[in-house]
């Protein structure tokens, strides 16, 4: 029988809580799942992904073309979307979220910013230099709402 | 007739008991490697953050010698808390107990209670590691049910579809697993991890109803 669940620290429990979420399947809430899928090993590799194909920071988008809610997997996340999905979706509603503010200034989402900024403090920490400000700027709009 | 499950993991509250004062010497060192295999880890880690110059370990190697003792058992029962809060709490006090009489062999004052004030960071320490050890443990129930059942192979499908995020039609056809079938073996493996689950969670006094609940709380725990 091989050993699923390796010995260790981080990894361990980035494994274990890959476990739960696994069992909990299309059932855990949004920002759980996004927080469990950011603490894995290969999550800088996964959001570079999904971001890459989105307009980038200082690429003097406009701001039709950022739209959050046409970016976020070709339309707005649903909750029935299996976890892969939801992820990417999510992730990527916020970064268009992010690129909108800090570019024009604009909050332009459906969605409380009380919802986005946890996303946005999960990516912040694995993201290219490039979208930290972007992130940023939307923790800072969940500190003063 | 018990499920597969039952026959390597804890099944219930009631059960542990029953194996605690009736079972056989066999039936009872199982149980006990169990719930050690659970608890040991989490209470060592919590004992830790107390920061006490003793060797914690050793207070919680004699705690799980005597998880099984009736009497042990028993006063958790009438306790009505959670088991770990039950080990916990006993954790505490023989911990407290040992600084007594270390005090007391070297002539210093009686001051250990105020010490040993349960501190955020203990409890945080204690879940973060029960809840790895606990689906650790499940984990493993369910890969020992599988491979008695000669089906270790939806043990690997499970992990590389639902863990490592591969779609049926690449990881099940490797495996001698037909695509159209690869979905209900994920689901018996999730079934049977979940049982593995439900036994020690409901000697928690979690209630049926609750269970994803407490998982995404479990989960929680392990987040960074």
């Amino acid at each position: 029988m091989s050993a699923v669940v390796p010995d260790g620290a981080g990894p361990d429990d980035a494994r274990c809580a890959a476990l739960y979420a696994a069992l909990l399947g299309d059932r855990l809430p949004t920002d759980v799942l996004i927080r469990q899928w950011m603490a894995r090993s290969d999550a800088a590799a996964l959001v570079d992904g999904f971001l890459e194909r989105l307009p980038q920071p200082g690429g003097l988008e406009s701001l039709e073309s950022i739209d959050a809610e046409r970016h976020g997997t070709d339309g707005p996340v649903r909750a029935e979307w299996p976890p892969s999905q939801r992820v990417a979706g999510t992730v990527r509603y916020v970064a268009m979220v992010a690129l909108a503010l800090h570019e024009h200034g604009v909050w332009r989402s459906s969605r409380p910013a009380s919802e986005l900024a946890p996303v946005a403090a999960a990516m912040l920490p694995i993201v290219q230099e490039s979208w930290r400000a972007p992130l940023q700027a939307v923790l800072a709009r969940a500190q003063v709402v | 007739m018990p499920s597969p499950i039952s026959d390597s993991f804890p099944p219930s509250a009631r059960s542990w008991l029953a194996v605690a004062r009736d079972g056989s010497t066999e039936q009872r060192r199982e149980l006990a490697g169990s719930l050690t295999a659970i608890y040991r880890e989490p209470l060592v880690r919590y004992l830790h953050a107390f920061g006490a110059r003793l060797d914690v370990e050793d207070v919680v190697q004699d705690l799980c010698a005597r998880i099984l003792d009736p009497a042990f058992l028993d006063g958790w029962h009438r306790s009505e808390r959670p088991f770990r809060l039950w080990l916990r709490t006993a954790a505490r006090f023989e911990l407290m107990n040992r600084i007594r009489a270390e005090r007391r062999r070297a002539g210093a004052a009686d001051d250990a209670l105020a010490e040993l004030v349960e501190s955020d960071n203990a409890q945080a320490a204690f879940d973060r590691a029960y809840a790895a050890s606990l689906i650790r443990a499940a984990s493993e129930a369910a890969q020992r049910a599988l491979d008695a059942q000669g089906r270790a192979h939806e043990w690997t499908l499970f992990v590389e579809h639902s863990l490592n995020g591969k779609p049926y039609a690449e990881c099940a056809p490797p495996l001698g697993i037909p695509v159209d079938a690869a979905r209900h073996a994920t689901a018996r493996v999730r079934g049977l991890v979940l049982d593995a689950l439900r036994g020690v969670l409901s000697a928690e006094q979690v209630a049926e109803a609750d269970i994803e609940r407490e998982l995404v709380a479990l989960l929680s725990h392990l987040q960074p």
